[in-house]
């Protein structure tokens, strides 16, 4: 399989223009190449001018949005605080990733930006330093494998950025290196740190944390999931009690309860009075009983009714969003 | 000495020639464009062409022949008039027939054609219709992709518009679809796909049957003659349905009369399967080439069957847009092919015009898998990849001290290799090697004229060549007979094993469908799925289950903006 950044090596100068991301300016010096190296006349010069192209499109399909800048800058920050305890990056190591033959092709590389470049090299990188097996990335230096680790989320990170994807978080989780790493605490605090405050993937991740955890016959020390409480509601596990942002509003919750009171006293009353008092009632008598209450109700229902509402709105405005 | 271009169709078969800034299409010796495909020998032993043929398939079933396109590259085998012929031979006829009327018409000879093939024609077929050009004394270096041709042919007469196109090109008895590109008279196929045995003829099926259902009839007791009549009379009705809202199917069986009468509406009704079977390829292509079917700049439609009202209407219902119509779909394939005959030869007026096409089926090799040592395939040429191309992949040794290699070369999508075409193999000799050592790299080459060279080169930089000229599979009597018993001895498979083998059969055909790194995870995680099962350990069994599941349904969820 070609190596991507040759790929792109000289195929500007072959389409004679500068490096650019208008695909039209690529079209056209394409198109007009094309008519002098006819692939009737000289295939091998058309197939070379070919790919030249291809990969010029492939450069332009690179989103230019900072979206992608972000994400590097801050996964190499953080890719400074993944440090397990027992393991440091030794000078020494660092010579051994060159005895062991691994690939760190693109490490560097962000040249790599379509989703299918990416999975690409993904699956080279993953071949090419025995990733696939669990026997033989375990003979590999913990440093090395750390790192590869690393690479391996970076290029992850990439491709979630390229292909606008969540989902491809999922086929990481079953990398099985990460397998590998997951039941490290460390690890997936690194991992939790690194998707950004907010960012979908970060639930994913937590829930994953949580599935990973149930699923383990003596659970570790749980780990507490998040400080952030907005993810609560989306995995809430049974028994969880959920913990209000702000105290009820007190004097609400009593105008409920007085009103609610009052209204079923409104219908209680006249009925246990007309049926089970010894008073002997005229029909005017009742007739008055009634028209007192109703006019009474008329004002009190509404409020009820007003009361009621405000209080299940203020309930669940605290149950959290 | 013209070289002119030849659709050479299921049903119909048509020349045309570069002419004075313009391709124009070649009347036949009866004044006609289109000269039918079809065969047929007469009670002196006289072979028939052409429109008579085409009469004598309903009059003499036994000595004619149609449709002998459908069974090109395989070892396909009729009688006409106490005599064997092989489709190879039938086409050769039609081409020498074709070939005569253009000498004729043009008056001046005829010794080179490109010929138009169905883009989803593989290897076998390709060189079959190649060897029928050759046999009817026609030079063919070239064959063109036919919806190629008439992609060609529609920007040829619209001036080429820059854009995106989706040619369907649905004839008689073969269904393609490409997407092609326009740029500054820069033409580039972005991908195709097919379906080799789709066709207007399903739609006469579909009549007939729904004929035969509504009337009563039982097949059995129809006469070859009767059914001929039948296939007929269902044909000139779907026909009818093109320009007339309602038709009427009328048939004297025995002594008895019967009649169907048949509207467009009814007519989606019974063939409906034949249109959800159109959608995989038009789904298919979008898929390869990453697009949305909102991006194309234009749906052409081509060949007979889009002559069909409810053809257009059913893509408009599907996609959303209007398909476009203007190009004559009988002719179109013909006219694109003589353009293309026309670049061939390098006229002046045609110099500037490019035309890049694609292999339509990835080409690879048998490699044993480095875990569960299952054969599988090594995809070398991806389909879809532009021709010429010429593609290296580096191989590893299977086992200790292995001195012997042997390069099978298959054609097709199927992860497994048996299910594919076996083009060649190349045996060797090598210097012995550890286990996980490099021992080969594998070049394909496969040239603008179809041509596949396999170079093997090894670790001790002996290079070995060789030419691949596909084979098709030979099956004899026995063979059949041996495969009917097994049928009968076959069981079905265990309840509980259904589900199982659902995934596999799942991500097979996802494997079919896909392309570049999708199909290697996809292989690797039914690769690591297939081996948990082997093992038996329940978690591994149950996670590679879910990446599996997970990634296919992601997989069919691909947007191409077809419901």
């Amino acid at each position: 399989m070609m190596n991507p950044e040759e790929a792109f090596k000289g195929v500007w100068e072959i389409l004679g223009i500068d490096r650019t991301k208008d695909r039209l300016t690529i079209k056209k010096a394409y198109s007009a190449l094309a008519k002098k190296t006819h692939p009737e006349e000289d295939p091998e010069g058309f197939q070379k001018l070919h790919n030249a192209y291809k990969g010029a499109l492939i450069y332009a399909s690179i989103p230019e949005s900072k979206g992608s800048k972000e994400v590097t800058s801050e996964e190499k920050k953080e890719e400074e605080t993944f440090d397990f305890p027992d393991v440091s990056l030794t000078t020494d190591e660092e010579e051994k990733v060159e005895d062991d033959g691994l690939d760190f092709s693109f490490v560097d590389n962000d040249e790599l930006s379509t989703p299918r470049m990416i999975e690409d090299a993904i699956v080279n990188f993953k071949a090419n330093n025995g990733l696939d097996s669990v026997t033989s990335f375990k003979m590999l230096a913990e440093g090395n494998r750390k790192r590869l680790t690393e690479i391996l989320f970076s290029q992850y990170c990439n491709l979630a950025v390229v292909s606008k994807d969540v989902s491809v978080w999922d086929i990481f989780f079953q990398e099985r290196l990460v397998q590998w790493y997951l039941p490290d605490e460390a690890f997936r605090r690194f991992l939790e740190n690194a998707f950004r405050e907010g960012d979908p993937n970060r639930d994913k991740l937590i829930a994953l944390n949580t599935k990973y955890e149930e699923s383990l016959p003596s659970p570790v020390p749980a780990q507490p999931v998040s400080p952030a409480p907005a993810f609560a509601p989306k995995d809430k596990r049974p028994g969880e009690v959920v913990i209000s942002s702000r105290p009820a509003n007190k004097s609400l919750i009593v105008f409920q309860i007085v009103v609610n009171l009052f209204c079923i006293a409104l219908v209680a009353i006249p009925i246990i009075i007309l049926n089970y008092s010894n008073m002997v009632f005229t029909p005017r008598m009742v007739d008055a009983l009634i028209g007192f209450c109703i006019s009474i109700g008329i004002v009190l229902v509404p409020l009820a009714l007003v009361a009621n509402i405000a209080a299940f709105r203020d309930r669940r405005a605290r149950k959290g969003k | 000495m013209a070289i002119i271009g030849i659709d050479l169709g299921t049903t119909n078969s048509l020349a045309a020639c570069w002419k004075d800034g313009k391709p124009v299409v070649l009347r036949n010796s009866l004044g006609r464009f289109l000269t039918p495909s079809a065969i047929s020998v007469d009670e002196d032993g006289q072979i028939l062409c052409g429109d008579i043929a085409k009469e004598r398939l309903v009059s003499h079933p036994d000595s004619s022949k149609g449709e002998f396109k459908r069974d090109m590259g395989t070892d396909a085998s009729y009688t006409l008039g106490g005599k064997a012929f092989d489709p190879v031979l039938l086409s050769s006829l039609i081409l020498k027939k074709i070939k005569e009327d253009a000498e004729n018409e043009l008056g001046e000879e005829v010794d080179e054609a490109v010929i138009s093939v169905p883009a989803y024609f593989d290897d076998s077929r390709r060189f079959a219709t190649k060897q029928a050009a050759e046999l009817s004394g026609l030079k063919v270096e070239r064959l063109i992709n036919e919806p190629s041709a008439a992609a060609l042919a529609f920007l040829q007469k619209n001036g080429f518009v820059d854009g995106t196109y989706m040619v369907i090109d649905f004839g008689g008895g073969t269904l393609d679809v490409s997407i092609i590109e326009s740029f500054d008279e820069v033409m580039e196929i972005l991908a195709v796909s097919g379906n080799n045995a789709l066709g207007g003829k399903d739609f006469n099926e579909a009549i007939y049957k729904y004929f035969l259902m509504k009337n009563e009839i039982l097949e059995d007791i129809l006469t070859a003659e009767d059914k001929a009549v039948l296939y007929k009379l269902a044909e000139g009705c779907k026909i009818a349905l093109t320009t007339m809202p309602i038709s009427v199917m009328s048939a004297t069986i025995g002594d008895k009369e019967y009649s169907l009468t048949l509207d467009n509406n009814t007519l989606i009704s019974i063939s409906r399967p034949i249109l959800e079977e159109m959608i995989k390829p038009i789904k298919q292509v979008l898929r390869d080439s990453r697009l949305n079917v909102d991006m194309l700049q234009e749906i052409i439609l081509v060949g007979g069957s889009c002559k069909m009202p409810i053809i257009s209407a059913y893509i408009k219902k599907i996609t959303g847009r209007t398909p476009c119509t203007d190009v004559n779909p009988d002719t179109a394939i013909a006219r694109g092919a003589a353009i293309f005959a026309g670049m061939k030869s390098r006229l002046s007026e045609l110099r500037d015009i490019v035309m890049t096409d694609i292999c339509p089926f990835s080409l690879g090799t048998a490699i044993s898998d480095r875990y569960t040592k299952e054969l599988r395939m090594d995809f070398i040429i991806p389909r879809n990849s532009m021709l010429p191309t010429s593609r290296t992949r580096p191989y590893y040794a299977s086992r200790a001290g292995q001195d012997k290699l042997t390069v099978d070369i298959y054609q097709g999508e199927s992860m497994l290799p048996q299910n594919n075409t076996k083009l060649g193999e190349l045996n060797l000799q090598c210097p012995p090697t550890a286990e996980g050592a490099h021992i080969c790299d594998t070049t394909l080459t496969y040239d603008i004229n179809g041509l596949l060279l396999v170079e093997v080169k090894t670790v001790d930089g002996v290079v070995h060549q060789k030419e691949m000229v596909s084979r098709s599979n030979r099956m004899t009597g026995a063979q059949i007979e041996a495969l009917r018993d097994r049928m009968k001895s076959l069981e079905f498979i265990a309840r509980d094993k259904e589900k199982t083998r659902l995934l596999m059969a799942r991500a097979e055909r996802a494997i079919e469908e896909s392309l570049g790194p999708t199909r290697e995870i996809l292989m690797k995680l039914l690769m690591d799925y297939k081996a948990a099962h082997q093992i038996g350990n329940a978690r591994d069994m149950r996670l590679t289950e879910e990446a599996l599941s997970k990634f296919l349904d992601q997989l069919d969820s691909f947007d191409t903006g077809i419901e």
